[in-house]
């Protein structure tokens, strides 16, 4: 790890500057990629990433930074927990975050944040996936059912 | 009414997205909208139990199996041809798995059920875990084919269960794990024969979890564990 004093200032899609220490900003790949190959000093544009959801991203960061530096005494168990309590958001910022860890690539946050959204898919019925995520059936009933009879053995035992 | 915001992820995301589900579910989602219809054909992960072929009334299945064939197209990594049973459990059938883009693989199975990966040279993550309950015959030589979708694995997780299996098997085949950087194991007490065998076909192995099926492990045991493993690497 780089010296503590070394920061890089981000600015986001809304105009809110960042001054964040190097270690957790690297977390990204792509901020990480800027950063060695752009002008030392200059700002980093995090051109799809709001200052809140930014904000939320860098405590994730820090958070997981100083628990793998030893900085913070935290078991793996209560890293975990402090993970579940992270993704504990409406849906609009837990899809707002998993664009922001795509675009900014930070694997691990992509990672939990993917898994989030797979577990509400878990245990639910079609009908009850597009309400969960308000997502129009735009089959007809023929269409619907000739999906159905392409892989039969998915929705057998289905019930509807 | 809210914003469908899910549908309008990346599509890469999506099958990300889809990729921590078994698999069945993943086929599900194609009845979801149009826009979901072919996503399963693109997820790199196979998640699957093949338990259930032996257990069809397991998991909510009532009287109808299931069988993931090996039409697992080389090519575009869509499989195409599953087949329903008739109510009775398989008791003697084949599964290959010919899948060169997968990238994780979850199996569940049992030893001698003869599932088989090859052309999986691309999986980074595997999770197993075989159990013996539906041995038959001999298993010996059979008994490593589920690792044989491994060979390339970043991380690899084996179930207690599986280390026991494994124990009874002919190890002298097991293939050198040279890309195997995080080795995770159900811990008990058949890890102390097991382990020593697998570290020694790691030589990149950089962290070793130990899982929580430690009920049974003990002091000694642990320490026989650290001696065997001292022993390797030195």
């Amino acid at each position: 790890m780089g010296s503590t004093s070394t920061k890089i200032k981000l600015r986001t899609s809304d105009q809110k500057v960042f001054e964040v220490e190097k270690a957790v900003a690297v977390q990204s790949q792509t901020i990480k990629y800027f950063y060695e190959n752009g002008c030392p000093g200059s700002v980093i544009h995090v051109h799809s990433v709001s200052g809140d959801i930014l904000s939320k991203i860098l405590d994730y960061c820090k958070k997981h930074v100083n628990s793998a530096a030893g900085k913070e005494d935290i078991s793996p168990e209560e890293l975990y927990e402090w993970d579940t309590n992270f993704v504990k958001v409406d849906q609009n910022t837990l899809f707002d975050l998993i664009l922001a860890a795509n675009c900014l690539k930070i694997e691990s946050l992509l990672d939990l944040t993917c898994q989030t959204v797979a577990n509400m898919i878990k245990g639910k019925r079609p009908e009850e996936i597009r309400t969960t995520f308000n997502i129009k059936n735009d089959y007809t009933p023929e269409a619907e059912e000739a999906v159905r009879r392409e892989n039969k053995w998915a929705f057998d035992m289905l019930g509807v | 009414m809210g914003v469908d915001r899910i549908s309008y992820l990346p599509k890469e995301v999506l099958c990300h997205i889809l990729s921590f589900l078994p698999t069945k579910l993943t086929v599900r989602a194609s009845i979801l909208s149009k826009n979901w219809r072919y996503l399963w054909g693109s997820v790199s992960a196979l998640d699957f139990d093949d338990t259930l072929l032996f257990n069809p009334n397991k998991d909510g299945f009532d009287g109808i199996g299931e069988c993931y064939d090996d039409g697992y197209d080389s090519s575009d990594e869509e499989y195409t041809d599953c087949w329903a049973g008739n109510g009775n459990a398989f008791t003697d059938y084949e599964i290959i798995v010919d899948a060169p883009k997968l990238e994780v693989l979850r199996y569940k199975g049992y030893v001698a059920s003869g599932c088989s990966f090859k052309n999986c040279l691309s999986v980074v993550r595997a999770v197993i875990d075989i159990s013996d309950n539906g041995k038959r015959g001999d298993v010996s030589n059979i008994g490593l084919k589920p690792l044989t979708g491994t060979y390339n694995a970043k991380f690899l997780s084996l179930s207690g269960r599986s280390m026991k299996v494994f124990c009874g098997v002919n190890t002298s085949g097991l293939h050198v794990f040279s890309n195997l950087t995080q080795l995770k194991f159900g811990c008990n007490e058949y890890c102390g024969q097991l382990l020593p065998k697998l570290l020694e076909k790691s030589p990149n192995l950089e962290v070793l979890i130990l899982g929580k099926d430690n009920a049974k492990l003990n002091t000694r045991d642990l320490v026989k564990i650290h001696m065997e493993a001292t022993a390797v690497h030195s």
